[in-house]
């Protein structure tokens, strides 16, 4: 079976006067048709920067190597002019601040239509029946009346409603979500994730669906990348993860979910900062802050499979399999009386 | 005026308000007060914040926490009620924000990077409460190197600028400036939402401690029930401006006893497994504070909404000890 999207051994660099700094270094993702693969990690792990690359959207000083196929395309060395029929068409994407991201002198309507003009030659009456469609697609209630609506008469929830819409008016196949949940309310995050999800599974689309949060990340997606320092440290299924996490790093974002279980329990973070690009330390990226490193760790760290399906860039991944699980088995506590 | 209601010690252990650092009474906030259309953002709430306990109000944009937060603070109208910080009357005094700062209150707010002058080093930043009280720069200077030192920040980030800070770096230089002047009370407004869930639970660890070691009080104000679960030791619920559950923390999210409480609790993404029932998903979205719907202001987007919801105002009311305001929350038995 071939991938959807295939991104293999991608190398970013950014030009930092005159020297070439890497944001992401060898990075390989794929995803099947109708598949949900969510990328988790921290700020500045190089998320947003893979999402860029696949759209060819980089910052000018920036340069991409590797390889990039999209429906059999590869992307890395297309003509601008050929990559506008790949931004929109074939990819969607959306963004974290939905309100910001539409513009608010123009109608819903009148940017919905824009999106949905750019590709498709259609009438102005069907342009119009497809704009209420896509609407009423991501369950946005009274379709006509948001198209006469301004971006400020809708609510952060609705507004990323419509960017979804219009990321996939003109039949994308695989749409990007970078952080698109980061600024709702819990409630509307959870609307957000689950018709995203939905859209998936009716129409097969592929989702590369981005965030910090595992356990968001875990409510949605088939597959999980977890990136650290522009690499990913350890991929597999969903469940694999959260079951059977290897990597250090995984555990302890693990350790960051919400636990409702334990309540009055404060857990701790990870500590320090992830490093910088162009001062990252030898060998794992992840040692300095890693509490089991030893001194096999100073080497460079490769992205081995050690398990069915299940790979993880860690040389201690299978000694540490047992160590610190994740998910604690659900406790039955008694109610406690006062915390004091 | 009635009794105030509110985190449920008081009421439901009898144990006497001695230990009650901040109450709230009646509280009703207005926005535009003498417009046409006055927006009615918190309305008759009473809440009891005891000392060395962390109350988190909870709920969605919307639900008027935020406005409690800066109604203490003197920065939004109140219309009626009141506010006493141990005793003493805030809503009257003639400077509510400086009264406020007086009897020891000091807030958090979310966006660390608005919340520091980007022209300030750190430390002027840390040291700006102390202006009035330590008239020498290099005492001023000193006391700010102290407090980054008692947030984990070394002293070399006193000469920094909040531009060369990280997220987490730049909120633990907002918290230091807030214990500034040793308040006793620290409301703590959506103070780690903004964060990385692996820096957010940092500075998480870090409340905790400055909690217990400086004897500090917490008013916790957000949507994010992962931080409430872990630092709230009272929990009151908000919707539409009203408070519609309270009680202790390991009650409220353990066996809810509205449905918004549950609705909340069932958006939250963890991997440990869903603590409720996902059919008490809200419909919708919150509705307008500028009409909210009578009766219940919740029965437009609750699954066990029946005829009577919409005719008549629950009351908070004692239910398997805690306060809620539902009329069928007898009728709802959690596992």
């Amino acid at each position: 079976m071939t991938a959807h999207l295939a991104i293999s051994n991608l190398r970013v660099t950014l030009d930092r006067q005159g020297e070439a700094v890497a944001v992401i270094d060898d990075l390989s993702l794929e995803i099947q048709e109708g598949e949900i693969v969510g990328m988790v990690g921290e700020s500045g792990s190089g998320k947003t920067m893979t999402a860029l690359a696949v759209l060819q959207l980089l910052p000018r000083r920036a340069h991409a190597s590797g390889s990039i196929v999209l429906a059999g395309q590869e992307l890395l060395d297309l003509p601008e002019s050929e990559l506008r029929q790949v931004r929109g068409a074939k990819v969607g994407m959306v963004f974290q601040e939905p309100v910001a991201a539409l513009n608010p002198v123009f109608t819903v309507g009148a940017q919905l239509l824009a999106a949905i003009n750019a590709h498709q030659d259609l009438s102005r009456s069907d342009a119009r029946a497809r704009a209420v469609e896509l609407l009423g697609n991501v369950g946005l209630p009274e379709p006509e009346l948001r198209l006469r609506q301004y971006p400020h008469h809708l609510s952060g929830g609705m507004c990323q409603r419509v960017m979804i819409a219009m990321a996939l008016a003109a039949g994308a196949r695989l749409l990007i979500a970078d952080e698109p949940t980061t600024s709702l309310d819990v409630t509307i995050q959870d609307e957000i994730v689950r018709l995203i999800r939905r859209l998936a599974v009716e129409s097969g689309i592929s989702v590369l669906f981005i965030s910090h949060d595992l356990g968001l990340v875990s409510r949605l997606c088939h597959r999980v990348a977890v990136v650290y320092a522009g690499q990913v440290v350890e991929t597999g299924p969903t469940r694999t993860l959260l079951e059977a996490p290897m990597h250090p790093y995984t555990k302890a974002l693990l350790r960051c979910v919400p636990n409702l279980h334990e309540v009055g329990v404060v857990h701790r973070g990870i500590p320090g900062t992830p490093p910088l690009p162009g001062s990252l330390p030898e060998g794992c990226r992840f040692r300095p802050r890693c509490e089991y490193a030893t001194a096999a760790c100073q080497a460079p760290q490769v992205l081995e499979p050690r398990a069915d399906d299940h790979l993880v860039r860690c040389v201690r991944a299978l000694e540490l399999a047992d160590v610190g699980r994740a998910i604690p088995p659900t406790p039955t506590l008694p109610l406690q009386g006062g915390g004091s | 005026m009635t009794a105030p209601v509110g985190t449920a010690r008081a009421d439901l252990d009898g144990r006497a308000p001695a230990d009650c650092l901040l109450r709230i009474s009646d509280l009703t906030v207005t926005y535009g007060l003498r417009s046409r259309q006055p927006v009615h953002a918190v309305v008759d709430v009473s809440l009891e914040v005891h000392t060395g306990r962390t109350l988190a109000l909870i709920g969605e944009s919307g639900s008027g926490k935020s406005s409690i937060a800066r109604a203490i603070c003197g920065l939004a109208p109140v219309e009626r009620g009141t506010i006493t910080m141990d005793g003493y009357e805030l809503t009257t005094a003639p400077d509510r924000p400086v009264a406020a700062g007086q009897r020891g209150i000091q807030i958090v707010f979310q966006d660390p990077v608005s919340a520091l002058d980007p022209r300030w080093s750190v430390w002027r930043s840390v040291a700006e409460p102390l202006l009035r009280h330590v008239p020498s720069s290099d005492d001023r200077r000193e006391r700010a190197m102290v407090l980054l030192e008692r947030v984990g920040l070394d002293r070399s980030f006193g000469d920094r600028h909040p531009h060369q800070l990280s997220g987490g770096q730049r909120q633990r230089v907002t918290i230091a400036r807030a214990l500034a002047p040793a308040p006793r009370l620290v409301i703590l407004d959506e103070a780690v939402s903004a964060l990385d869930v692996s820096v957010r639970n940092e500075i998480l660890v870090l409340l905790d401690e400055l909690k217990r070691e400086e004897g500090l009080t917490y008013l916790l104000i957000s949507h994010d029930m992962g931080a409430v679960a872990q630092m709230a030791t009272d929990i009151a619920v908000m919707y539409l401006g009203k408070v519609v559950e309270s009680g202790e923390a390991a009650r409220v999210i353990r066996e809810p006893a509205h449905p918004y409480t549950d609705a909340l609790l069932a958006s939250v993404p963890t991997v440990s497994g869903d603590i409720v029932d996902p059919s008490f998903r809200p419909r919708g979205e919150i509705g307008d504070t500028a009409h909210p719907p009578p009766g219940c202001r919740y029965h437009t987007r609750c699954p066990l909404a029946i005829d009577r919801c919409a005719a008549e105002e629950p009351l908070m009311r004692p239910v398997r000890e805690r306060l809620t305001a539902c009329h069928r929350a007898d009728e709802k038995v959690n596992a």
